[in-house]
């Protein structure tokens, strides 16, 4: 018999318009930090966003989102996002804290299916989905859900190790048939006395053969944003490149709509 | 309160499911619900019932199988069932899911996979354990009267 969890994650985003997949084959390059701010973003372009930070074994989003005081509520059609600041967010650490959660194999694909089933999004422009690195239960549960309404955001930096890695998840995506909509290079330079300075090397984002959406620097103040609950807008240089790449995503999307 | 999405859930894969097979009329379908999960199975019934109304599932008989939890630990070998460890679950998990309609629940009651962070093998204290029994709800049987063709 089919998992009845199928049919409830469906109903669950039948009122998403698009899935945006924030996704990199390689841990530590910024993809969660790129994904919360890309959601917030899209919403400051007018855009109703929600965020799935999917991330079972790290999740982090609400450090991004500094999202304090939160409450957890559920109901007839099951558990309802966090409201922060306007943006509907699930993320296990809002339930987990700061336990370890060391589920693995046919359990761990539970746990996605089950949130996916579980949570009543409503209506949606965009649900941003942090995936955690590799090509495991996470995105593979995802795309089985989601694929049809999913466009893929790949994050890389540029070193070369990263985008060997990135290769590999983009060969996935693209064998079950979800559309790519660009790369973001993060941790690609750093200003310095008014130059950019490559220091994980040069860019290496047009050797993929994938629209590149934006190279992010790295910005020292991003670190303090984060600490200091100030979030990610407070910064200068990060933020005004992960608006650029918001613009450039919903720019897309509607011309594909179109 | 989430009986009512887990319920139309369960009825409507039943549904794609005789649909498919030109299967007539339904008359029975066997739950089993995981311990963890903590259904309030008055609840299901009453939603099952709602949801079936007006398709090939009208009237029939919905019983449920309670699979109890039991957990193994692949380190020290072992066993124990949720009772054992249910207070300090309750004791452990520092948040409560508010229903909108009154009351609260403990976050397994919507993901029961959740446990894995709540509790630790009760006799060697490890996290590596497994959960053999008791998660989620399954649909295992249905009774069916076949279509024509």
């Amino acid at each position: 018999m089919i998992d009845h969890r199928y049919v409830m994650a469906r109903k669950n985003v039948s009122a998403v318009d698009r899935v945006l997949l924030v996704c990199s084959g390689k841990g530590g390059v910024g993809k969660s930090v790129i994904a919360s701010s890309l959601a917030l973003a899209l919403k400051d372009l007018g855009r109703a966003v929600g965020l799935l930070d999917l991330d079972i074994h790290g999740p982090s989003a609400p450090l991004v989102l500094g999202s304090g005081e939160i409450r957890l509520a559920g109901g007839r059609e099951g558990l309802y996002p966090v409201d922060v600041n306007g943006l509907k967010v699930f993320s296990l650490h809002y339930y987990i804290e700061d336990r370890p959660m060391p589920v693995r194999g046919a359990v761990k694909e539970s746990l996605v299916l089950s949130i996916l089933a579980e949570l009543a999004w409503g209506r949606l422009d965009y649900l941003v989905v942090d995936e955690p690195p590799g090509t495991g239960d996470e995105i593979i549960v995802t795309l089985r859900v989601l694929g049809d309404k999913a466009g893929a955001v790949l994050v890389t930096t540029p070193s070369a190790l990263s985008l060997f890695v990135v290769k590999r998840l983009l060969n996935l995506l693209r064998d079950e048939g979800v559309r790519i909509l660009g790369l973001v290079e993060n941790m690609s330079y750093l200003m310095y006395e008014g130059k950019a300075l490559e220091i994980f090397g040069r860019s290496r984002a047009e050797e993929l053969g994938v629209r590149v959406l934006g190279r992010v620097p790295l910005d020292p103040s991003l670190d303090e944003a984060l600490v200091s609950g100030m979030g990610v807008r407070s910064t200068k240089l990060f933020w005004r490149a992960v608006q650029e790449i918001a613009l450039k995503v919903d720019r897309e999307w509607e011309q594909l709509k179109a | 309160m989430h009986e009512w999405s887990i319920a139309e859930g369960v009825v409507r894969t039943v549904l794609a499911y005789a649909e498919e097979r030109g299967i007539a009329k339904v008359e029975e379908v066997v739950v089993s619900v995981g311990e963890l999960s903590q259904l309030d199975l008055e609840i299901m019934r009453e939603a099952l019932s709602m949801f079936s109304g007006g398709t090939l599932l009208e009237g029939a008989k919905f019983v449920f199988v309670i699979e109890r939890a039991k957990f193994k630990c692949s380190r020290c070998g072992a066993t124990w069932g949720f009772d054992e460890v249910r207070d300090s679950v309750e004791k452990e998990v520092g948040v409560r899911v508010s229903d909108v309609e009154g009351g609260e629940d403990l976050p397994l009651h919507y993901l029961p996979e959740l446990v894995y962070a709540y509790t630790k093998c009760p006799r060697c204290g490890s996290r590596d354990f497994e959960v053999v029994g008791g998660l989620g709800v399954k649909i295992v049987r249905l009774k069916v009267v076949e279509g024509n063709d």
